[in-house]
């Protein structure tokens, strides 16, 4: 057995398909004619941009303007000018063949970015990988794999999956892939997600592990690639596959429906995401709305901060997508675990009890103002909701309000136009929930963020190993605070949603209904199965059931006796 | 004929900000080339532009031929919008 990264959930049972990399004779030789070589050139590159531009239209088509944007750059790469001047003196001067030019050339860029040390950088020296390859064969006419002559059952093996390739994977026949580079982020991962195909990314030394034509199983949800099994095991996971699969269409079928209750209570299922990528995935899984865009990723993979601009620019490409649908940006939300390179930060005894989040962002008021500019700024694109994480007292969301005043101003001297928005805060502190009718009467909305609010009340760091038994989400304690936190935001008509992982676990998640909770924000693959177990619980039954359970004792009797009332039908 | 600038974007000339200024230097039709120590790059490649590694609070040069002095302005417009440059 093998373990990788688990990018996609989901099992394959099937033969490998190992995926070479066409060879392409790149050697050096003298050619009589360089004109002609020329020419072959330009022919290969228009020839390859015909190919980009099918594909990305096909791409489109099958998972969405955001996850195809990739090809966009591609045609700008195809093109390049500075490549191609390169390429043609090269074969001018040196009487050289043209795929020995275009390697050299080729060769030389991605050495400059993988020297760069910048994420973004290593991305693109990916793209140009991809493009040159396909430029190299035209030019030569010998075609790399097309999956889409792939007609029996396989699970793909290869380096990664490219851009190009992703478009023809015909999920008949493709039921997974395996591959040495990517993890959770890269374009194969995200199309592996959208196509609900099962992947695992990081094998090293994959080629080696493996031949063309074994008979392997993955797992999608924990990673593991089974070499060698016995018919046990096999029998185990086509079960296990079996009931996968009939989950998975039987959920398709709540996609464009309401998400009501039984008996016809609506609510609002929303997605969490933590880049503009996953943008894609919240609409094939027909979320309502963002109810949490993690900033994070945007900072963290970085060496230096992001611009206005930068932020700006994933705001809006976000809340364009969206539409009418809301929009819950969060503002930074680092310190604690999650630190940033460039910002040197003094190092914390207790980091969960520290400078963190908006603390953080109100020390950094720079850092801040940047990001608030870059929200307002984006907020004439769509529905948009700006987040705070951390809020403790009153006193930090006046002077959140103050900076916005302030940036408002600018934007009016400056002429710089904004749109409308509504200001909320995250409630994930004790105190905050003790002064929720004061902080209610501040914002236009709460979020209840329970893993914070689980650890800050048990005064039990969450990444801490030895005490996960403290982690009790039904606890009455935590049960009876997000009664307290809905019932002074509906007194004063805000809307209260939660986006902790309570909210996609299907159980907690009904009865965070029950309490009175007004939409449930989670992770995009768990919106469908949260719909069709709404569909089969009555609202009257889940508020009767919370309003009991808030006079028990321990996490034990409340877990005990809402298994008895909500129904889950074979999920669990 | 050339002007110097000062680059001010956090994120130096290699993210996604680049990527949609060389598109708009693209859509020009007029030749522009972006200078940054020894090195001259086509200001229309973005694999150029890109490898130039140019970060913040560096200094640059853009050049064009005389008789298109308008674009350099139309360049400068850009980058101090996009906030590039101060």
């Amino acid at each position: 057995m093998i373990k990788g990264i688990p990018v996609s959930k989901g099992y394959a049972i099937a033969k490998t398909f190992i995926l070479n990399k066409p060879k392409i004779d790149t050697q050096k030789r003298i050619v009589m004619d360089p004109d002609l070589e020329i020419r072959r050139y330009h022919d290969a590159i228009e020839k390859t941009k015909n190919a980009i531009e099918k594909l990305r239209m096909k791409s489109i088509e099958r998972f969405g303007e955001e996850t195809s944007k990739i090809f966009d750059a591609h045609l700008m790469i195809a093109e390049d000018p500075e490549i191609k001047t390169s390429v043609e003196s090269m074969i001018s001067h040196e009487k050289c063949n043209l795929t020995y030019a275009l390697k050299t050339v080729v060769d030389r860029f991605l050495k400059l970015f993988n020297d760069l040390d910048n994420q973004y950088l290593r991305e693109r020296a990916l793209d140009l990988k991809d493009v040159s390859e396909r430029i190299l064969s035209f030019a030569v006419g010998i075609q790399g794999h097309d999956l889409s002559d792939i007609h029996e059952e396989v699970i793909l093996v290869a380096e990664d999956i490219t851009p190009s390739e992703t478009t023809q994977l015909d999920t008949r026949y493709i039921k997974g892939f395996i591959t040495e580079q990517g993890g959770m982020t890269s374009h194969s991962a995200i199309i592996a997600r959208l196509l609900n195909l099962p992947a695992v990314a990081g094998i090293k030394d994959v080629f080696k592990r493996i031949k063309d034509g074994d008979e392997i199983i993955i797992d999608g949800f924990t990673g593991k690639v089974i070499l060698n099994y016995d018919e046990k095991t096999k029998a185990e996971y086509i079960e296990k596959l079996k009931h996968y699969h009939d989950l998975l269409s039987s959920l398709s079928s709540y996609i464009g429906k309401e998400s009501t209750t039984e008996d016809g209570y609506q609510t609002k299922l929303l997605a969490n995401i933590g880049s503009p990528k996953d943008v894609d995935l919240v609409l094939s899984n027909d979320a309502e709305g963002i109810g949490l865009f993690r900033t994070e990723l945007l900072y963290m993979d970085k060496t230096q901060m992001p611009s206005e601009e930068e932020q700006f620019l994933a705001y809006q490409e976000v809340l364009e997508k969206m539409g009418d649908k809301p929009v819950t940006i969060r503002t930074l939300d680092i310190g604690g675990d999650k630190y940033l390179p460039y910002l040197k930060l003094e190092h914390e005894l207790n980091p969960f009890l520290g400078k963190r989040a908006i603390r953080l962002s109100l020390t950094y008021p720079e850092v801040f103002k940047s990001q608030l500019r870059a929200l307002m700024r984006a907020s004439l694109y769509g529905q948009l909701k700006i987040m705070i994480p951390m809020i403790s007292t009153k006193e930090e969301i006046i002077q959140v309000k103050k900076i916005i005043k302030s940036i408002k101003d600018d934007f009016d001297e400056k002429n710089i136009p904004y749109g409308t928005y509504q200001l909320g805060i995250m409630i994930e502190v004790p105190s905050a929930v003790m002064i929720a009718d004061v902080l209610a009467k501040e914002v236009d909305f709460f979020s209840i963020g329970t893993n914070d609010l689980i650890q800050y009340t048990f005064a039990a760091d969450r990444t801490h190993e030895g005490l996960s038994q403290y982690y009790q989400p039904l606890h009455p304690s935590i049960l009876k605070m997000i009664d307290m936190v809905v019932t002074a935001a509906h007194h004063q008509k805000i809307e209260v949603s939660v986006c902790g992982e309570m909210a996609g676990n299907l159980l907690q998640g009904l009865l965070l209904l029950g309490l009175g909770v007004d939409s449930l924000s989670m992770t995009p693959s768990e919106i469908l199965k949260m719909r069709r177990v709404l569909s089969i619980n009555s609202y009257d039954k889940l508020t009767q059931i919370a309003q009991s359970v808030l006079k028990y004792e321990s996490e034990d009797q409340v877990l005990r006796e809402i298994k008895k009332w909500i129904t889950l039908e074979g999920d669990s | 004929m050339e002007r110097t600038y000062q680059l001010i974007s956090e994120t130096g000339l290699h993210a996604r900000p680049a990527t949609n200024f060389v598109m708009f230097i693209a859509s020009l039709p007029v030749d522009v080339h972006l200078i940054h120590k020894d090195f001259t790059a086509d200001a229309k490649s973005i694999m150029a532009i890109m490898s130039l590694g140019l970060a913040k609070g560096e200094i640059f040069k853009l050049r064009v031929a005389d008789e298109n002095e308008e674009y350099l302005d139309q360049i400068e417009n850009y980058m101090r919008e996009h906030q590039f440059i101060d």
